[in-house]
C-alpha cells in the first residue's frame, strides 16, 4: 500500500487523469509540489481561455486552412501518373504536419486539460484519414477549424461546426447527397447518401438507442441535403448550402414537423438533437467514461447529464462538474493509457528534463516526432485514422491484449534508449508515480542493470500504463 | 508471398528462444503464481496446444463494414438484377458464372476455384437477427451471438472454445491436465482459440481463455529487462496476464516463423490481412496449433463510387480471395500436410448486406441481408462441386425488405447450429443454450460438412 498523502495522490490525479502527464511548469523531474495545495484550482484555470496552437514547430512545417488545402489538391488532381502521385504527396505533407504540429502542442502545453479535451471531441465528432484520400490532408484542419474553437464553447455550437465542416461532409458522405426531389435530383436521378443523417443520430447526439427509427434517419438525411462543399466554379474548398440540391418541403423527424425553408431546416433539426434528453445522456457517459471509469456509475452519469440539460449543453459547465465530482478523484489508476496517451505523457516526462526549451531538439526534433508518430503506426493508433465513425475506443479491454502490452513494453525500453537521457530513473519515479506506486516498483526500478532499463521499467510500470 | 515465408522445416530451436522459455520458467512462475486464479489456461497455455483435442479447425473471418453480398455474388439470372443493381450490375461476361443463376465477381477467382474443388458454400439471403442499420450494434450482434444488441457479455466463438473444451473433457476421460478448481469455468484443455491481429475482437472474448497474435515490429530488448518488467506487474492482474501469454506466444512464433519481424515491416492493412491469412493457415496446420482462429478485414462500407468489376470493392474482395487461398496454401504445407485442410471450415460473415440499389453516389447504404460463405476441405460437395444453399427472396422492388434492401430468407444462426453440430458433435440443446441463445426456433442447416 502507498504511504502517500491525500494531497499527493490528488496532486497525480490531475496531472495524470486530467491532464496528459508532467507539465514543465511544475518543476523538473515530473514534480507534482507546485500544485498539491490545489488540483483543482489548477485544473479549472485551464479551461477559462483557449490556448494559441503555436508553438516551436520548424519552418517548414506551415499549417494550412482546410479550404486552401482543397483547392490544392484541386489543383493538382488529374487522371494522369505524375498527378495521382502530386496528390498523394500533398496528401502525405500536410498530415504529417498536422500530425506533428498536434503532437507537439500537446506535449508541451501548459493546459494540458485543454489538449486533453481536444482529443476527446475530435474523437466523438471523428473524421478518419483512413478512409478517403481526399479526407487525408484536411484531418489536421478540421480539429483546428472545427473543434478546437469550440472546447470551451456548448455542444450544439460545436455539432453545428462537425457536420458542417467539408472533412465531415467527404468523410461520411453527405458533400454528395441528393434530394430526389430536388433540382438537381430530378434532373440527374441521383438521390440519398444516409450515412451521414444516421452517424449523427448514432454517434454524435442520440446515440444508438436514443430512440429513432429508419423513417428519421432518411427524414435527416433529406434535411440536411444541400450541405455540401462550394463547388469549383464558385472558388471551391469551403461549406455551401446549395438550393438545388436541397429535398423540399417540410420532414418530419423523431416526430416533429420541420417546414424551414433551405439551410435553417437543418440547423434547427440539429439544435433540437442537440438538446434532447438522450443527447444528454450519451454525453454524459462517453465523459464518466473517460474521466472516471471503463464503467462508470449510474449516478455519475446522471450528475454528468443534469448539468447538460441544465445549461443547455455548456462545455465548461461540465468540466467544472467533472472537476469537482469526488469520482474521479478516488481510484487513481481506474484507466488504462491508449497509445497516444502513453506516448504524450511520456514525452511530458522527458520534456519536463530538458533544460532547453528553445532549441529545435527539445525535446525531440521533427524527425523524432515524425518516428514516434510510425510508432503510433505499430500501436494501430495513428493520429486522425480512427477505424469508424466510433472513433477510438476508450476501454481498457480494447487496448490491452498480450500482443498490445508486449508491444507497450518493448516501446518503453525503445524509447528509453533512444533517449539516453541524463537522469536518476529513482528520483524521477519517486516524482512521477511516487504518489500511487507500492515499494515493489521503486525498488526494482532501483535495482534495474542501467539508468536506460531503469527509465523503461518506470515507463512501462503498472503505475505509468495508467492514468 | 510464399517465397518471403519459407515453410517450416522441423522445430529449429533458436538460442535465443531457448533463453526465453528458461526465463519464463525462472520469472514468470514467481511473479505470476499469485494469479493462478485469475490465469484460467495454466502457467503454459502455449504447450497446452499439445494437450489431445479436437483435430477439427474453425476460422471465422469478420468482414467489418458490411459487405455487398449482390456485388460479391451476383444474381445475375434474377430477372430484376439488371434494374435494381443498375449502374452497379455487373456484366455477365466478367462474372465467373458457377451457378446458372449466381455468378462470383471476377475478383474473387481464387474462390471459384475452391468451389469448382468442392469446397465452398455460398449462402446469399442471410442475416443475423438485427434489423436496424448501425454497423456497431450488428457487429455486437454478429459476434455475441445474441438476437439483440449488447444481450450478452461474451463472445460466441470464445463460448464455443468452452462447449468443446466440456465435449473434449467429457469424452477424453484420460486427460487430466487440468490446474483448475472443480467449478471453474475455464478451459480443461487450455487454449484452442487464437485471435489473428493485435487485440481480441469481441468475438472471442469471455471467460474462456483465448489469445490474440500479431508479428511485431518493435526491436527486442532484453530479457533482464522483460524479467524485471514481470516482477513489477505482481499487483496488476490485467497487465500481468497479458505479458505472460504474449512471451509465451512470442516463443512459440519465434520457433514457427523466424522471419516474423520482416513480415511485420509490411504493415499496411491489406497486406497485413494477407501476411495474418498466411500465418493463420501454418499455425492451424501444425497439429500442436490453435484450432479455432479468427481473421479481421474492413473497408466494406462503400458508401461511394463502389465500382464494378474494378474498383474500390473489387480490390477488397480481391484481398479476401487470396487470403482464403494462403489458408488453405499454407495449411496444405504443413507438418500436417492435407489432412489438417480436410477438417477445416473457414466462415467469413459480415454484419449486414447494403441496399439493393446503387445511392446517389454509385455506393450502396447500409441494408439488411447479406452473403455468407463457407470455405474448407471438411465442406460436404455437391457432386465435387461446391453449393449454393437459399431460399432466394428476390430483387423486384415488391421483393425488397423495406423497399430497400435483400430480404433475409435465411438466418445466420441456423447455418452455424447446423454447422457446429455436424463439425463437432454438439447437440442441439447445447448449442442454443450455450452459443445461440435465443435461437431455438430455427431449423440448423444440416449436411453442410
Amino acid at each position: 500500500m502507498s504511504l502517500s498523502s491525500t494531497k499527493e495522490i490528488s496532486a497525480f490525479v490531475a496531472v495524470q487523469r486530467y491532464g496528459m502527464g508532467p507539465a514543465r511548469s511544475l518543476g523538473n523531474n515530473g514534480s507534482m509540489k507546485p500544485i498539491m495545495s490545489d488540483p483543482r484550482g489548477w485544473l479549472e484555470s485551464q479551461i477559462k481561455t483557449p490556448p494559441a496552437f503555436t508553438s516551436g514547430l520548424s519552418k517548414q512545417t506551415r499549417l494550412e486552412s482546410s479550404t486552401n488545402i482543397i483547392k490544392q489538391v484541386a489543383g493538382k488532381r488529374g487522371d494522369s501518373e505524375a498527378a495521382k502521385k502530386a496528390v498523394r504527396s500533398l496528401a502525405k505533407k500536410h498530415y504529417l504536419n498536422e500530425s506533428v504540429a498536434r503532437f507537439h502542442q500537446a506535449v508541451t502545453s501548459e493546459q494540458p486539460l485543454y489538449e486533453r479535451l481536444v482529443l476527446f471531441w475530435s474523437n466523438h465528432f471523428t473524421v478518419s484519414a483512413n478512409k478517403k484520400n481526399v479526407i487525408r490532408p484536411i484531418v489536421g484542419a478540421y480539429e483546428r477549424e472545427a473543434i478546437r474553437p469550440h472546447v470551451l464553447g456548448t455542444f450544439p455550437e460545436m455539432l453545428r461546426a462537425a457536420i458542417q465542416h467539408p472533412a465531415m461532409l467527404l468523410y461520411l458522405d453527405n458533400a454528395s447527397s441528393i434530394g430526389p426531389n430536388s433540382q438537381a435530383g430530378k434532373r440527374r436521378g441521383k438521390g440519398l447518401n444516409e450515412n451521414l443523417a444516421r452517424e449523427i443520430m448514432e454517434l454524435h447526439t442520440l446515440g444508438v438507442n436514443g430512440g429513432y427509427t429508419q423513417d428519421d434517419v432518411i427524414a435527416l438525411a433529406k434535411i440536411i441535403t444541400g450541405w455540401t462543399l462550394t463547388p469549383r466554379r464558385q472558388g471551391g474548398g469551403g461549406y455551401s448550402f446549395i438550393e438545388r440540391l436541397h429535398e423540399p418541403g417540410s420532414h418530419k423527424l423523431l416526430g416533429k414537423n420541420y417546414s424551414q425553408l433551405g439551410e435553417s431546416q437543418g440547423l434547427a433539426a440539429l439544435d433540437d438533437l442537440a438538446l434532447h434528453p438522450s443527447t444528454a445522456k450519451f454525453i454524459a457517459t462517453k465523459l464518466a467514461r473517460h474521466f472516471i471509469a471503463d464503467e462508470p456509475a449510474k449516478e455519475d452519469i446522471r450528475t454528468l447529464s443534469k448539468t447538460y440539460l441544465a445549461s443547455n449543453g455548456d462545455l465548461k459547465a461540465m468540466y467544472r462538474t467533472l472537476i469537482r465530482m469526488e469520482a474521479p478523484w478516488r481510484s487513481p489508476l481506474s484507466k488504462v493509457k491508449s497509445p497516444y496517451e502513453l506516448l504524450i505523457s511520456s514525452a511530458r516526462l522527458m520534456a519536463a528534463q530538458s533544460n532547453d526549451i528553445t532549441s529545435s531538439k527539445f525535446p525531440f526534433d521533427d524527425r523524432a516526432y515524425r518516428r514516434l508518430i510510425k510508432t503510433l503506426s505499430t500501436f494501430e493508433q495513428l493520429p486522425f485514422s480512427a477505424p469508424s465513425p466510433a472513433g477510438w475506443p476508450d476501454r481498457a479491454v480494447d487496448w490491452i491484449s498480450p500482443k498490445a502490452t508486449l508491444n507497450r513494453i518493448e516501446w518503453c525500453h525503445a524509447f528509453a534508449q533512444a533517449l539516453r537521457p541524463q537522469v536518476n530513473p529513482l528520483e524521477l519515479a519517486r516524482e512521477a508515480i511516487g504518489a500511487v506506486s507500492g515499494p515493489e516498483t521503486l525498488i526494482w526500478i532501483e535495482r534495474a542493470p542501467s539508468p536506460v532499463e531503469g527509465l523503461a521499467l518506470l515507463l512501462a510500470s503498472p503505475e505509468w500504463q495508467r492514468r | 508471398m510464399t517465397e518471403q515465408n519459407p515453410p517450416i522445416s522441423g522445430k529449429a530451436t533458436s538460442i535465443h528462444q531457448i533463453s526465453r522459455r528458461k526465463l519464463l520458467k525462472a520469472w514468470g512462475v514467481g511473479s505470476v503464481l499469485g494469479l493462478s486464479t485469475v490465469l484460467s489456461g495454466g502457467l503454459f497455455p502455449g504447450q497446452a496446444f499439445a494437450a489431445a483435442r479436437t483435430d477439427k479447425r474453425l476460422v471465422v473471418i469478420i468482414l467489418r463494414g458490411g459487405m455487398d453480398g449482390l456485388a460479391a455474388l451476383a444474381p445475375y439470372g434474377d430477372p430484376a438484377y439488371r434494374q435494381t443493381r443498375g449502374d452497379l450490375a455487373l456484366d455477365q461476361d466478367v462474372l465467373l458464372k458457377v451457378d446458372p443463376f449466381f455468378g462470383l465477381h471476377p475478383a474473387l477467382s481464387p474462390l471459384a476455384n475452391l468451389y469448382k474443388q468442392g469446397e465452398m458454400i455460398a449462402l446469399p439471403a442471410s442475416a443475423t437477427p438485427y434489423r436496424n442499420r448501425s454497423h456497431f450494434d450488428a457487429q455486437n450482434v454478429l459476434e455475441l451471438g445474441s438476437d439483440k444488441p449488447h444481450a450478452l457479455n461474451s463472445g460466441w466463438l470464445n463460448r464455443l472454445v468452452g462447449a468443446i473444451n466440456v465435449l473434449e473433457g467429457n469424452t477424453r476421460k484420460g486427460n487430466t491436465r487440468s490446474k483448475n478448481k472443480a467449478g471453474s469455468p475455464t478451459s480443461p484443455v487450455g487454449e484452442l482459440g487464437l485471435a489473428f491481429g493485435s487485440g481480441l475482437p469481441l468475438i472471442m472474448r469471455g471467460d474462456h481463455d483465448v489469445n490474440a497474435w500479431s508479428p511485431s515490429a518493435m526491436p527486442d530488448t532484453s530479457d533482464d529487462y522483460m524479467s524485471l518488467v514481470q516482477r513489477i506487474y505482481g499487483n496488476d492482474p490485467l497487465l500481468s496476464e497479458n505479458l505472460t501469454k504474449a512471451l509465451d506466444l512470442q516463443a512459440r512464433s519465434e520457433d514457427m516463423t523466424g522471419n516474423e519481424k520482416k513480415m511485420a515491416k509490411q504493415n499496411n492493412s491489406n497486406k497485413s490481412f494477407l501476411n495474418l491469412a498466411s500465418l493463420a493457415g501454418r499455425w492451424l496446420g501444425d497439429p500442436d496449433g490453435p484450432r479455432i482462429a479468427t481473421l479481421e478485414l474492413g473497408g466494406w462500407d462503400t458508401h461511394a463510387r463502389q465500382g464494378t468489376e474494378g474498383g474500390r470493392l473489387a480490390n477488397n474482395l480481391d484481398i479476401l480471395a487470396r487470403g482464403i487461398a494462403s489458408i488453405k496454401q499454407e495449411m496444405t504445407k504443413s507438418t500436417d500436410g492435407a489432412s489438417s485442410w480436410s477438417k477445416t471450415v473457414v466462415v467469413a460473415m459480415t454484419e449486414f448486406g447494403r441496399t439493393a440499389h446503387p445511392n446517389g453516389n454509385l455506393g450502396t447504404d447500409h441494408g439488411t441481408a447479406g452473403t455468407a460463405f463457407l470455405f474448407g476441405g471438411a465442406l460436404k460437395s455437391d457432386g465435387g462441386k461446391g453449393r449454393i444453399i437459399h431460399n432466394w427472396p428476390g430483387l423486384a422492388k415488391a421483393q425488397l425488405y423495406e423497399n430497400r434492401d435483400l430480404n433475409p430468407t435465411t438466418d445466420l444462426r441456423a447455418i452455424m447450429l447446423g454447422l457446429l453440430s455436424d463439425h463437432y458433435g454438439l447437440s442441439q440443446a447445447v448449442l442454443t443454450r450455450d452459443i445461440y441463445p435465443g435461437s431455438q426456433g430455427l431449423r440448423p442447416f444440416m449436411g453442410l460438412v
